[in-house]
């Protein structure tokens, strides 16, 4: 908004863009000077936006741009997409390991689930309906290219069996990869990237070397066979998917859904609180006391107290006392409460 | 004391992303550090003082991170957390009034009084606001080990395709730990404890002597671990690994058999902000709209169901002190079996989030004084340690090449990769390639142009944080983690734009400059190829 605009509006309307922005003073500022300190606060962020526009012009070249998660059976899938594929270097075969599969372990799955959620309450501030934004911000979000034109492709491990690529390829690469059909090309090379084993190593070094069967054993105190329970775990939902869900090979359909255990049993609730809401008035340099404690009058010589109120019987004596001490009132109203569950 | 049979190494890990919003008067995600100061830090200074003065033996190691110690040192923070303590004893000396007539109400009032009555006297007077000196003091005292963290938190392994963008995280929390704390960290805290191999090369030449990493870190290390996750490995650059313990871990994490989750503990989510009347408690919340957490929480967790008791606090304490017992015999029976079978006092290493005690878990300080006593004084089995110690009296380890991993959820990248926050990555890459060649040109003959590359560099690490892409994940506050790594994204393009263009617009600068005030001594020449020229990561 302009100034100009903002004078024509409501003051109240002004008021709440203030309140907003968090203008300090905002309640004793008349229309003009409201308008104007809006206006100032709003400068800044409309240069803001002019920097994005200069941006946007940089980067309106169509690209071609995407990213995928997927297991190591896709790599075969990723050749169609034409985006040359980094190498996976991956220790082991493919999902189905070999080796002994560590058995219970799936009982304790639930603690690590448990860290997230306690994690996350250091960021948890409100109780907020789902969607709801949780800040005062007012500020709208401007948006991220979509590309930066140029050819690139990029690894990243998520697990021992997921590796997450992202890629983009400009214009001109896709033209001259049209142009030399059927000859060897590269658009771009992925960065190298290795997956971490599932299990411990084969690998003993002479110096600390112990028997096998004595390995299993630190390796169980160590909680081996429960650390499994995110690998097991996710080879689990790895042999599930391999065996049906992911046969479509639609791009992002490799992505697994977010950790189990989020769907709430039916809780439907009901709280019910009351208090008490005890207020008067006297003359302003009065001495009032609520049963037998002092009560602290405004400037104009009203008061309001409020109680929490528990079940069962309420005896309040009120007394006002003026202030040189000659006058004195007393009023005792009496609460009786009872609830019914 | 006789000759222990082995060590308990007690990890505090603190941290908070950079929240700091000079432009709005108050501003609610500000409230994480407020809640942290006085629900942890102040908690656990106090702890730790009061063994001092006791001379109560006993090693704990607490990493800060540097976005949390940059800022505690900030003096609007600092004053705006007076201001909120303020409003909190004020909101709790009316509840005292509000709830006469409830003496089970009333107890829980008078004592969240006196706590925020306390605390703020206590930041204001005793600590003058500068916490970052009480924990330097402890720090120098010798009993507790103060170890640093990446600069703004960043997911490492995530970052590596840009060596040098991790570099930078590595070098720059150590100059500021440095300068903060008046010497170079010999240990780390890698965030989410994420490692990758390659990592302990870097660590290694930022001059850092260990760090941790989760369970199967060290446990499928190759070659594989002679003593598990109970000592030690060196990694091949000589870095030490410790692993994390899952036994004890557990037990305080879990829901069904860790301690926090106690029927007689504190309940979380039943603050006083959500639950009372809104025209009551309007004045404490921010703008007057948004319910939030005051602090103030009158039930116990009691069980399953939204039928809660009222707290009671002696009972609670009763529970604490229980609870440390239990921890420590099952500390000292684990012990006592596996120095019988490795031959060698093993090391048992619990890292925790420091907010978890006082903040999530209200009874954890207490908890966490009852443990450290008890296992000073009523038991031989085992003592404390930091890493640094127990190093110093078993030097010899074997070399091997941890796992990748970390402590999320499932034990790898996934929390910090996947549908919701995947979509960073091509951003956060994209951008720290253009941050190494801004500093690659770094003009030092154009002092503006300096503070537009050093303030691209803080643009680039805000952006990093891993805490955005935890909460895009699991969070209630998504948007704000969305904006947050929009914004910082957006201003580092503008500000490479304009460094290019050689246009740089002043007042702009000075206005990010402003806000995103973090570090404000960094040396985006950390950035630079010739700082790490020819290594591999």
């Amino acid at each position: 908004m302009k100034e100009k605009d903002l004078r024509s509006a409501r003051k109240q309307e002004l008021l709440e863009i203030a309140a907003g922005l968090g203008i300090p003073g905002r309640s004793k500022m008349n229309k003009a000077e409201l308008a104007s300190a809006i206006a100032k606060m709003e400068k800044p962020r409309k240069a803001k936006k002019a920097g994005k526009s200069a941006k946007a012009a940089r980067t309106t070249k169509p690209t071609k741009t995407g990213s995928r998660t997927a297991g190591k059976r896709s790599k075969a899938k990723a050749k169609p997409m034409r985006a040359s594929a980094g190498r996976v270097g991956a220790k082991r075969g493919a999902a189905r390991r070999k080796g002994p599969i560590r058995e219970g372990t799936l009982v304790r799955r639930s603690w690590r689930e448990q860290q997230a959620v306690v994690q996350q309450a250091k960021y948890e501030t409100k109780m907020a309906p789902a969607g709801k934004p949780t800040t005062v911000t007012t500020v709208e979000a401007q948006e991220l290219p979509t590309s930066y034109d140029e050819d690139r492709i990029v690894l990243l491990v998520r697990d021992p069996y997921w590796v997450h690529s992202y890629w983009e390829i400009t214009r001109e690469s896709l033209l001259k990869a049209r142009a030399s059909l059927g000859d060897e090309w590269h658009n771009a090379r992925s960065n190298k990237t290795t997956t971490p084993r599932d299990v411990p190593s084969e690998v003993a070094d002479e110096e600390w070397m112990i028997p096998d069967w004595e390995f299993d054993k630190i390796y169980a105190l160590s909680g081996g066979f429960s650390v499994g329970a995110g690998s097991l775990e996710l080879k689990e939902m790895m042999e599930k998917a391999l065996g049906g869900e992911t046969s479509s090979g639609a791009p992002g359909s490799f992505a697994m859904s977010s950790p189990a255990g989020k769907a709430k049993a039916r809780g439907f609730w009901f709280r019910l609180g009351t208090e008490l809401i005890v207020y008067g008035a006297t003359e302003a340099d009065a001495n009032v006391t609520l049963q037998g404690r002092p009560i602290k009058l405004r400037p104009d010589g009203t008061f309001t107290v409020r109680f929490e109120l528990p079940d069962g019987k309420q005896v309040i004596p009120a007394v006002a006392e003026s202030a040189d001490g000659v006058e004195r009132i007393t009023i005792t109203p009496t609460v009786d409460k009872k609830t019914n569950k | 004391m006789s000759k222990p049979k082995g060590y308990l190494s007690l990890v505090l890990h603190a941290h908070l992303p950079f929240v700091r919003h000079p432009e709005y008067a108050e501003f609610l995600e500000e409230d994480w550090l407020f809640q942290a100061i006085t629900e942890t830090y102040i908690p656990l200074l106090n702890l730790f003082e009061k063994l001092e003065d006791e001379s109560v033996p006993y090693k704990i190691t607490m990493s800060l991170s540097p976005t949390v110690v940059s800022m505690l040192n900030d003096w609007m923070l600092q004053e705006r957390c007076v201001r909120r303590l303020e409003k909190l004893t004020e909101l709790a000396a009316r509840e005292v009034e509000r709830t006469r007539w409830d003496p089970r109400f009333n107890k829980l009032a008078l004592m969240y009084h006196y706590f925020f009555e306390n605390t703020r006297k206590t930041y204001v007077d005793k600590y003058r606001r500068d916490l970052v000196s009480a924990f330097r003091k402890l720090g120098d005292a010798g009993n507790v080990e103060i170890t640093t963290c990446a600069a703004t938190h960043g997911f490492l392994p995530l970052m590596s395709v840009n060596k040098n963008a991790v570099w930078a995280q590595v070098e720059t929390a150590c100059r500021y730990h440095e300068r903060n704390f008046g010497r170079r960290p010999k240990g780390i805290w890698l965030p989410e404890c994420a490692y990758t191999p390659g990592l302990d090369e870097v660590l290694k030449r930022a001059g850092i002597r260990f760090f941790f990493t989760d369970t199967h870190g060290v446990l499928n290390a190759s070659p594989r671990p002679r003593y598990g996750i109970f000592a030690p490995i060196y990694c091949p650059s000589g870095v030490a690994a410790f692993g994390r313990d899952m036994e004890s871990s557990r037990q305080v994490w879990s829901a069904n058999e860790g301690y926090p989750g106690d029927p007689w503990y504190r309940d979380f989510y039943r603050d006083i902000g959500f639950e009372l009347d809104l025209d009551y408690v309007r004045p404490y919340l921010h703008g007057g709209v948004n319910r939030v957490h005051t602090g103030i929480k009158y039930y116990r967790i009691t069980g399953p169901g939204d039928d809660k008791q009222p707290y009671d606090p002696d009972v609670a304490l009763d529970k604490a002190a229980s609870h440390a017992g239990n921890f420590m015999f099952n500390r000292e029976r684990q012990i006592e079996h596996l120095n019988g079978i490795l031959g060698r006092e093993p090391i048992v290493v619990a890292p925790y989030d420091a907010e978890l005690f006082g903040h999530w878990w209200f009874e954890g300080p207490q908890w966490l004084e009852f443990l450290i006593r008890k296992t000073a004084f009523d038991q031989n089995v085992f003592r404390l340690t930091t890493p640094t110690e127990y190093l110093s009296m078993h030097p010899k380890n074997q070399i091997a090449t941890p796992s990748l991993s970390s402590w999320g959820y499932k034990g790898y990248n996934e929390v910090w990769l996947e549908g919701s926050n995947d979509w960073i990555y091509r951003h956060l890459h994209w951008a720290a390639d253009k941050m190494v060649e801004l500093a690659n040109r770094g003009d030092r003959s154009s002092p503006i142009v300096n503070r537009a590359i050093k303030q691209a560099a803080r643009e680039l690490m805000l952006a990093q944080s891993s805490d955005w892409a935890f909460i895009m994940k699991t969070g209630t506050a998504v948007p704000y983690a969305v904006k947050r790594t929009k914004e910082h994204l957006l201003r580092f393009m503008r500000l490479y734009d304009e460094i290019r263009r050689g246009a740089i617009d002043m007042e702009w600068l000075s206005d990010v400059e402003n806000k995103d005030n973090v570090f404000p001594e960094l040396d985006y020449s950390v950035y630079a190829d010739k700082v790490y020229a020819g290594e591999r990561l």
